[in-house]
């Protein structure tokens, strides 16, 4: 009655057929926990690529450093009388500075803990926009930490975290959502990212008031940001093909291809 | 037997690791250089599947797309789709069309350049609600089959010293 069935034919089916159908379907949360020895094991060797990359790159520059290092003593000591003269200039603005900054309260009187993090890689894929940092549950590092630029807007949020390196999303990879609002008129919508250097806002009607050249910023009602910080600028906002909804197209303020620090806040998360 | 099983294993994970190299470069080499990063990590692939048996090729493919997770978030199944299609593409042409030098194989580097990311389009648009714009990106569609194929002549070379190191010589075509 069996006779013709082959087994091998019908491994072949589920592996080729029905695993990669079943897996296509289910959410992808699931599998994080399943994939987490893949992550680590892969995450350690970014490091060591990192460390290799990095002192390769150290090296060469010294020695292209020192090809150039006759020139420039020259030039470096005409330099150096002029730099004198800067540096009392220098000392008396640093003063005032650091005055401005305590006024300010931008670091003494942030209520936000903030971590510096090195980026170690970008995604190995080039539709997606994530990146693995140097900084993970021993630094307290979490799931949903929002993540900022060294000048202070908005790059992304924590997804994924190991002991010592957390996988971040960047807000322009097209599975990112961050909530959102425009800084003049006060309109919140979802931001969305498309896998490329704009960004989409989401759920405005055709009568919001958005213009071209609006600051967006975080919403109130994020779960990973405080309010009120810049994530990009309007680039285009026009009413779709049906004319009910506001088709909006959001610039980043900054590049997120080059980022090499990242600031994580870690005690904002609404959830923990 | 064992010891067949053994190499086999021992086999399988080098290429493994020669995947891991590839996809770890993709994210830190090629950036700190300022470059686009070609998707090499489709070499080995492409050279465990045309020149190693179909069985071989199947689990390896199941392997990369593990692998792929740690280093990118990508979903597993979105991931494996797009390596199955591969497979049964490669699979196809190698059943039919296969001769067993080095121009065949460059071509079909050539060609997974241009397949995976217009696999990877055609799956995100029937996916997601937000799909990817890539397919625009004319650029990328001719700097990916040109950097891959001209890699290809390296990968070529490495994976099959590490098949002669391994003493898989024959280039398996049975099911």
């Amino acid at each position: 009655m069996y006779t013709n069935f082959d087994i091998r034919r019908f491994f072949g089916f589920i592996l080729i057929v029905v695993i990669p159908l079943m897996t296509y379907n289910l959410e992808e949360n699931r599998w994080r926990v399943a994939h987490r020895p893949f992550t680590s094991s892969a995450h350690f060797l970014i490091q060591t690529f990192f460390a290799f990359t990095e002192s390769t790159i150290g090296t060469v520059q010294e020695y292209t450093d020192l090809l150039g290092l006759k020139k420039q003593h020259e030039e470096f000591r005409k330099q150096l009388a002029l730099q004198k003269a800067r540096i009392a200039t220098f000392e008396s603005l640093k003063l005032e500075n650091e005055k401005l900054r305590t006024a300010l309260g931008l670091i003494q009187d942030s209520p936000y803990k903030l971590e510096l993090a090195e980026v170690l890689s970008f995604d190995a894929l080039p539709d997606m926009r994530s990146i693995i940092i140097n900084k993970g549950t021993n630094h307290g590092v979490q799931k949903d930490m929002g993540l900022l630029s060294e000048s202070g807007n908005v790059v992304g949020y924590i997804i994924q975290t190991l002991s010592k390196t957390s996988t971040a999303l960047l807000i322009t990879d097209r599975y990112a959502v961050v909530d959102a609002m425009t800084q003049r008129s006060r309109y919140r919508g979802l931001l969305e990212g498309r896998s490329s250097y704009t960004l989409r806002l989401e759920n405005f009607r055709r009568s919001d008031d958005v213009l071209k050249g609006d600051m967006i910023v975080t919403s109130p009602f994020g779960r990973m940001f405080p309010k009120g910080l810049p994530i990009g600028i309007v680039e285009s906002a026009k009413n779709d093909a049906f004319n009910i909804n506001k088709k909006i197209v959001v610039k980043p303020l900054q590049s997120l291809n080059k980022l090499e620090r990242v600031l994580v806040i870690k005690n904002f998360n609404k959830d923990s | 037997m064992q010891s067949r099983i053994l190499t086999a294993l021992i086999h399988f994970f080098t290429y493994g690791f020669i995947v891991s190299i590839c996809l770890a470069a993709q994210g830190v080499l090629w950036p700190a250089f300022n470059l686009r990063e070609p998707q090499l990590w489709l070499l080995p692939l492409a050279f465990i599947i045309l020149y190693h048996s179909f069985w071989f090729g199947l689990f390896f493919v199941y392997l990369t797309a593990i692998l792929i997770t740690g280093f990118s978030v990508m979903p597993f199944g979105l991931c494996l789709a797009i390596l199955m299609i591969l497979f049964i593409i490669i699979q196809f042409f190698k059943q039919r069309f296969f001769w067993p030098e080095f121009s065949f194989y460059f071509l079909v580097s050539l060609s997974i350049g241009f397949l995976f990311p217009f696999l990877h389009f055609i799956l995100s648009i029937s996916s997601s609600n937000t799909p990817t714009i890539i397919f625009p990106d004319y650029i990328e569609w001719i700097y990916q089959p040109v950097m891959i194929g001209m890699m290809s002549i390296f990968l070529f070379f490495i994976c099959r010293r590490v098949d002669k190191a391994l003493k898989v010589n024959e280039v398996s075509l049975n099911r």
